[in-house]
């Protein structure tokens, strides 16, 4: 049995009831326990003849108990029937002989009547401990089955974590070489707006190659530190357009670990509303962008505001109408809101995106 | 060909669009789960759908071209996750994503000659064709 298996404490007292006792599986065994308990009880009775001839069972009940629950039931019977042929024949009056008058037959019949229940209950109790050391055993197999089961299951998730994060690892890496593909084609493009558009659809693989790198590096295949995303963009975009001059505060509060689902557009939400930031917003003579992101575990609501001239209303630019039509559409796939707000004095864009995306429409249709 | 487009990527679903714009077929809407396919369906009365099959809020494809279907709309799926075995009774046929322009504007062609009553060109590689 396992020590660390289901056990019923101490031992002992039920191991000598249990029908795998060497005294109990040994017949012979068994009628030499009935026989020495028998004699053990004779000699005692000799020995307080005197004392208490008033009692003539007194030594033989317990020497029945005593081998009955030692030996069993065998024992039992067999030291009970000897010290009932001895009782009446030396110790019942008249002694030393068979003969009886009504009180010693009362006497006789009740000395059989507690052996016979003293027998029984032990066997029960004997039978009860035998069910209940299969039951622990049959219990102490499914213990160990499910103590299997659950090292199994731990090792088959262990091994899909590890699957997952070498998965993120190698979509990173084969955005990255789709990334190099774009550049190395980019360099044969003479015109150079054409080359821009193909770099500017370079930066945006390389964004989602970022966002795996995020995952794979946040050990967790689902979700994305978003503080280290925009964190990252932003100095990366400065850095690319060569704009050391723009002061950058950011700040960050709550939880802002985002789902796979809403990190992957909110990125790339956020790289456009930055690139044109930089494009048209930060030409003022101290240019300062400020970045706020908060998260109420709800929503994430995302503030990015310049101090530029501020975008005009109305400049109706197929180009520029693709690109806002882009960022509309993924706001409306994250199932966020945006507003922009823009004056004289610079642009404030607030985003409010749900951390978990539910829409309302999901009711009605199955 | 009035198309509707049913995809929870926006980025993909805005690149079929203008992909389809430029083989001369008319995208009428973009859709990301059921209700909002539905809604669409109703309100631009299109002729085929192409459907993803992991759809926004966690909804199905396969709910969606079952609702479609019911007005009248020819589905076919569209998707990196092809349903388990052939369902003729939601959808034309599948084409599993990545598909190639060329095959995509082929499949077009199907569901144009299954439309028309015509006999139906080869289908381009990748199709799983459900009714042949």
């Amino acid at each position: 049995m396992p020590t660390d298996g289901f056990s019923r404490g101490r031992r002992a007292p039920q191991r000598l009831l249990s029908r795998s006792s060497l005294f109990r599986r040994n017949a012979v065994l068994g009628y030499a326990v009935g026989l020495a308990t028998f004699i053990v009880a004779l000699a005692a009775r000799v020995i307080l003849d005197h004392a208490i001839p008033q009692f003539p069972f007194i030594t033989f009940i317990p020497a029945v108990i005593i081998s009955a629950f030692l030996a069993g039931s065998r024992a039992g019977w067999f030291c009970g029937a000897l010290s009932f042929v001895a009782t009446w024949y030396w110790f019942v009056h008249p002694t030393d002989s068979f003969a009886t008058g009504f009180n010693e037959t009362v006497g006789l019949s009740l000395f059989v009547f507690i052996i016979v229940i003293d027998i029984a209950l032990i066997a029960v109790a004997a039978r009860a401990v035998e069910e209940l050391t299969q039951k622990e055993g049959q219990l102490n197999i499914i213990v160990e089955e499910q103590r299997k089961t659950h090292i199994a299951l731990e090792e088959a998730l262990k091994a899909k974590e590890l699957l997952l994060h070498e998965v993120n690892h190698r979509v990173k890496n084969s955005l990255h070489l789709v990334n190099s593909f774009l550049f190395l084609e980019a360099l044969k493009i003479d015109d150079s707006e054409a080359q821009s558009a193909v770099m500017a659809a370079r930066s945006k693989v390389d964004l989602i190659a970022r966002v795996h790198q995020l995952l794979y590096l946040s050990g967790n295949h689902n979700h994305v530190d978003m503080k280290t995303a925009i964190e990252e963009i932003v100095t990366d975009l400065i850095g690319s357009a060569g704009r050391d001059d723009v002061s950058v505060e950011q700040s960050f509060s709550g939880d802002l670990m985002m789902s796979i689902g809403q990190a992957s557009p909110l990125v790339l939400v956020v790289n456009e509303i930055i690139t044109n930031a930089l494009k048209y917003g930060l030409s003022s003579n101290q240019p300062k962008l400020t970045v706020s992101a908060a998260s109420s575990g709800e929503e994430v609501v995302l503030v990015i505001s310049d101090n530029g001239p501020g975008i005009a209303p109305a400049t109706p630019d197929t180009k520029s109408g693709l690109g806002r039509q882009i960022m509309d559409g993924l706001v409306h796939q994250m199932r966020g809101e945006i507003a922009i707000q823009s004056d004289g004095s610079g642009t404030t864009i607030t985003l409010t995106i749900p951390t978990k995306p539910l829409s309302s429409d999901i009711q009605g249709v199955s | 060909m009035k198309i509707l487009i049913v995809e929870d990527e926006f980025m993909v679903a805005m690149t079929l669009k203008v992909l389809l714009q430029r083989q001369g077929h008319e995208v009428v809407g973009i859709a990301d789960d059921v209700v909002s396919s539905v809604k669409e369906a109703e309100r631009t009365r299109p002729d085929i759908a192409f459907v993803d099959i992991n759809l926004a809020n966690g909804t199905s494809g396969l709910d969606a071209a079952a609702e479609l279907q019911k007005s009248g709309v020819i589905c076919i799926f569209l998707t990196g996750t092809p349903p388990n075995g052939p369902r003729p009774d939601l959808a034309l046929g599948c084409l599993p994503k990545p598909f190639s322009d060329k095959s995509l504007a082929a499949t077009v062609k199907i569901a144009e000659a299954m439309i028309e009553g015509l006999p139906l060109p080869p289908p381009p590689f990748g199709l799983e064709l459900y009714c042949a």
